[in-house]
């Protein structure tokens, strides 16, 4: 690894440090600040049973909203500044941009993949709320849905994404 | 009425938020059936610390005093039974709202809140007085199906806790007052809706909301603050509403 790669590694690494200390931070506050249940047993068999109370899935949604966003928006400003590369040398730019080939940053793709997936989909299943007048129950219908095209889509970009370093 | 007894050995653990350091704060509760958790504060109270402090009123969920949160959860104390087979609870004060002592929480900014959306009916200066003609939302109207559903806030907060907008501080007017603010502007013999509806336009209204259903959720009068928000959203843009 050279020290280009090196210093370029060690910058994603900080972004996805930052990433998780916000996840934390997330789910720390909410637990002091947020009305919501705890996480204990009683709330997954609440979760368990159709209705109403897996409404409460919504409040994660909205953790899982938030970090996705801030790890969305702190990836990108580190991707301006690799893409930016290109302005002061080629060489340099093709360097770093190897990087993004290795095992490592193929894993944090992935994640990013997902995150991405997730805030996209959590984002229309938002406006159509508004737009289609979504109630507690089928809001929370929709919320099923963007997991599963989550889950589907984000398995179909994983297997692109490992494929090179797994096959 | 219902049958209350008590199974020998029977206890119940309860852990509670106090707010000073050096105050108990885990009680061991003799076990009833059923038992609410107003039950087992006031067990607490005549059993192990007087000067536990929280709130209750009415008892019958009409006052909206009692509001905790009980592992997490916005409820009502007196309307909540701690589940059957559970050993332990957590009680903790409301989210969002400054603490007064143990329980007890100032509902000022709640109600700051509620004030913002000037939550009475401003009626029409000529149609109003004694000798006018009452005016009338007849029952089976649209109207009257829009408001009805939306009447029974109590004041609670639990809405205002469950929110995890609201709840963390966060300059939000909250579910309650919003939905005190969408009756009023669908009620025809009102006449300040566009002075509620540019309240509610403004930052700390209904765009803060992410629809976590939080309030939906933990309202115990059973109504739908996020359906509320929802119209207001819509109405805010349409004048035919
Ligand atoms: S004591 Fe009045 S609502 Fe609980």
């Amino acid at each position: 690894m050279t020290v280009p790669q090196f210093l370029f590694f060690c910058a994603f690494s900080v972004v996805a440090l930052a990433i998780i200390a916000f996840g934390v931070l997330v789910v720390r506050t909410a637990q002091v600040d947020d009305g919501g249940p705890f996480v204990s047993r009683a709330l997954l068999a609440r979760l368990a049973k159709p209705g109403s109370e897996r409404a409460e899935l919504q409040r994660w949604a909205f953790y899982l909203h938030r970090i996705s966003g801030v790890a969305l928006f702190a990836f990108l400003c580190l991707h301006v500044g690799d893409v930016s590369l290109f302005v002061f040398s080629r060489e340099l730019y093709d360097e770093v941009h190897q990087v993004y080939g290795s095992t490592a940053m193929r894993i944090g793709e992935v994640g990013l993949l997902f995150g991405l997936l997730f805030h996209a989909f959590n984002g229309i299943r938002l406006v159509a709320v508004d737009v289609a007048d979504l109630g507690l129950v089928a809001s929370t219908r929709a919320l099923y849905g963007v997991v599963a095209a989550t889950v589907l889509c984000g398995g179909v970009g994983t297997v692109y994404i490992m494929a090179p370093v797994i096959g | 009425m219902r049958n209350r007894h008590r199974k020998a050995g029977d206890e119940l653990r309860v852990s509670v938020t106090r707010s000073d350091a050096a105050a108990a704060d885990e009680f061991t509760v003799p076990r009833i059936r059923p038992m609410m958790v107003l039950d087992a504060l006031l067990a607490i109270q005549r059993t192990h610390d007087p000067a536990i402090g929280f709130r209750y009123s009415c008892r019958v969920g009409m006052c909206g005093t009692c509001t905790v949160r009980v592992d997490g959860r916005s409820v009502l104390a007196c309307q909540t039974e701690i589940p059957e087979r559970a050993e332990h609870i957590r009680i903790d004060p409301l989210a969002g709202l400054p603490v007064v002592r143990d329980l007890v929480v100032d509902t000022a900014p709640f109600w700051q809140a509620w004030k913002s959306i000037t939550p009475y009916l401003v009626p029409d200066e000529d149609a109003a007085g004694m000798d006018a003609t009452p005016a009338v939302i007849k029952p089976d109207s649209a109207e009257r199906e829009r408001i009805d559903p939306s009447l029974d806030c109590i004041g609670c907060a639990a809405c205002f806790s469950s929110c995890g907008i609201a709840s963390a501080r966060r300059d939000f007017i909250g579910p309650a007052a919003l939905n005190r603010a969408m009756v009023l502007v669908a009620d025809s013999r009102d006449t300040a809706a566009a002075h509620r509806l540019d309240v509610v336009a403004t930052d700390s209204g209904v765009d803060r909301c992410h629809y976590i259903y939080g309030c939906s959720a933990a309202c115990p009068k059973g109504l739908d603050p996020a359906q509320a928000i929802r119209r207001l959203r819509k109405w805010r843009f349409d004048e035919s509403r």
